[in-house]
């Protein structure tokens, strides 16, 4: 586990259109503290993706330094990312998918795979471990994506939109399960998310990122304390934020001039 | 099999069956003179005599160990040499000028200069093959190597994965199935390059389909020709439904 320390980082693309560099991210800096899980929010395609991308090492600030603190484990990895989009090895069955992780490190297939079913269980597809990615939904493939990262056992954990295309039930299913593990593993967490409620639910902090170019619009905490439950949904501090986030987006909806 | 199923597979046979009748028409009502375009029945003698005395089957033994082997240099070498130019921009650019010129010419232009240092032997035909196949598995594992979902190698980068295991756990399993046809390709021109290459010079050992063809050519026997045309043609078929074989056991994981 450890904490990241975002340091007035830009990223701009050079767009093939305008034949100009198009702002992303101008210049951002926050810090998520060891163990916190934080959810981002922010309009789409505000750039939200190229900073968990940046954070993961996928993409190189422009300007600007990320680092991480309190590392506790050198030789532990320090992210993984569960991509926004599918991303598991078509070739690999559901737990050789799971594995790869510490496969790629060099650990002994066979136990691996004994530990794995741990992991499958948890995401609630036990049953499936012999499955092709091809033989499930888009919201199963999702979880095992989930299972792959936690069986690497990053010390940051980075996730963009990961339950996007899993249905309303199995979501709140595996929001609980991710609050629990959460709590159990204490696991930085930076979890990306269109979802209002489920940012709440599951954050220590949120942060509002502004339309493109993004800038940190707002940070709010959510001082509901933890384990939480499903019906805290209904309190007053729950749906206090709820408004606070709302409007916001909406300010940020209206400036990039979505709302006529 | 369902009647219908077998109606709709009949198609398949039907254009064998018409080359059949025309052919026994053809010899029947003598449009062609039988010492040029010989009788089924004069090619059906020359086979069973032939594979009598041995020579059929000994030549087609020489001429398929003369194919696996070129396959066996050429399809592990077309697919790493391809993978690793549609990888690394570089290699692609260290190797792609000379590739497309050698494969624009006719590889038997090589082959002289193989008979210089081989002599007439297994090892020239076999090397002079391989090219050929190499060919069939590059550009096909080229394309593979430029196809490999960017997210999936994104995820072999996030979970620290080498270049060496990237190639191994990403690009191999990855090109399986993306380059089933280019194997199915250098199966049939390695096939084309060994035959044409026996029929070029004597072959070795005098054995091999290309040489016996060439040879009953020079010996003015039609039906052997005939004969060894159609054992030409059934070993193609067969290498046909092979390849398509191993492409489906291999590629299982699709739906
Ligand atoms: N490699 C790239 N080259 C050029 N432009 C890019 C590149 N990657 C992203 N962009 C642009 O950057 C912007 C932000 O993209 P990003 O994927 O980070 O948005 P997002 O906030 O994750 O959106 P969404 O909520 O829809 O997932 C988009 O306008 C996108 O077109
Ligand atoms: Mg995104």
């Amino acid at each position: 586990m450890a904490g990241v320390r975002v340091d007035n980082v830009s990223k701009s693309f050079f767009d093939f259109k305008t034949h100009a560099e198009l702002k992303i991210i101008d210049n951002v800096s926050f810090d998520v503290k060891d163990k916190e899980f934080v959810s981002i929010l922010g309009v789409s395609g505000c750039g939200k993706s190229t900073l968990l991308y940046m954070i993961g090492g996928h993409e190189r600030p422009t300007h600007g330094t990320i680092s991480f603190s309190d590392v506790k484990d050198s030789k532990a990895h320090l992210t993984n990312t569960v991509f926004q989009e599918a991303s598991l090895f078509p070739w690999r069955k559901v737990i050789d998918n799971v594995i790869f992780g510490p496969e790629i490190t060099g650990g002994n297939k066979k136990e691996l795979r004994t530990k794995a079913m741990e992991f499958i269980n948890l995401v609630g597809l036990s049953g499936f471990e012999s499955a092709y990615p091809s033989h499930l939904s888009g919201g199963m493939k999702q979880r095992v994506a989930i299972a792959r990262a936690l069986m690497n056992n990053p010390e940051v954990l980075l996730m963009d939109e990961p339950f996007a295309s899993v249905d309303a039930q199995t979501r709140m299913i595996m929001q609980e399960q991710l609050l629990r593990i959460h709590q159990k593993s204490e696991k930085t967490t930076l979890f990306v998310t269109h979802n209002i409620d489920e940012a709440i639910f599951l954050a220590d902090r949120l942060m509002i990122l502004s339309a493109r170019p993004a800038k940190v619009k707002e940070i709010i905490e959510v001082n509901i304390g933890k384990p939480r439950t499903w019906d805290l949904r209904s309190s007053k501090e729950f749906v206090d934020i709820y408004g606070r986030v709302l409007k916001s987006l909406r300010e940020e909806l209206e400036r990039a001039g979505l709302f006529h | 099999m369902k009647p219908s199923k077998l109606v709709s597979g009949a198609w398949y046979l039907i254009p064998f069956i018409l080359i059949l009748v025309i052919w026994e028409a053809v010899t029947t009502f003598s449009l062609l003179p039988p010492d040029i375009f010989p009788p089924l029945t004069t090619t059906f003698a020359s086979f069973v005599s032939l594979v009598a005395e041995g020579t059929l089957v000994g030549s087609l033994i020489a001429t398929v160990e003369r194919v696996i082997a070129s396959l066996l240099i050429a399809i592990p070498l077309g697919v790493v040499v391809g993978l690793l130019m549609g990888w690394k921009g570089s290699i692609f650019r260290f190797l792609i000028l000379i590739f497309t010129v050698v494969f624009a010419i006719p590889k038997l232009a090589f082959y002289g200069i193989l008979l210089f240092f081989f002599g007439v032997s297994d090892t020239s035909i076999v090397l002079i093959a391989s090219l050929s196949a190499f060919f069939g598995v590059l550009f096909p594992a080229i394309a593979s190597a430029r196809s490999v979902d960017s997210t999936l190698m994104k995820v072999a980068k996030d979970y620290d994965a080498g270049d060496m295991q990237i190639f191994f756990k990403v690009l191999i399993p990855n090109a399986v199935s993306g380059i089933a046809s280019g194997v199915k390709l250098a199966l049939t021109l390695a096939y084309i390059e060994v035959v044409t290459a026996e029929m070029f010079r004597a072959a070795p050992g005098g054995v091999g389909l290309g040489w016996l063809m060439q040879l009953y050519a020079i010996y003015d026997q039609p039906g052997a020709v005939m004969a060894v045309l159609l054992v030409l043609l059934a070993f193609g078929g067969v290498v046909v439904f092979a390849a398509d074989y191993a492409e489906g056991k291999l590629s299982m994981w699709r739906k």
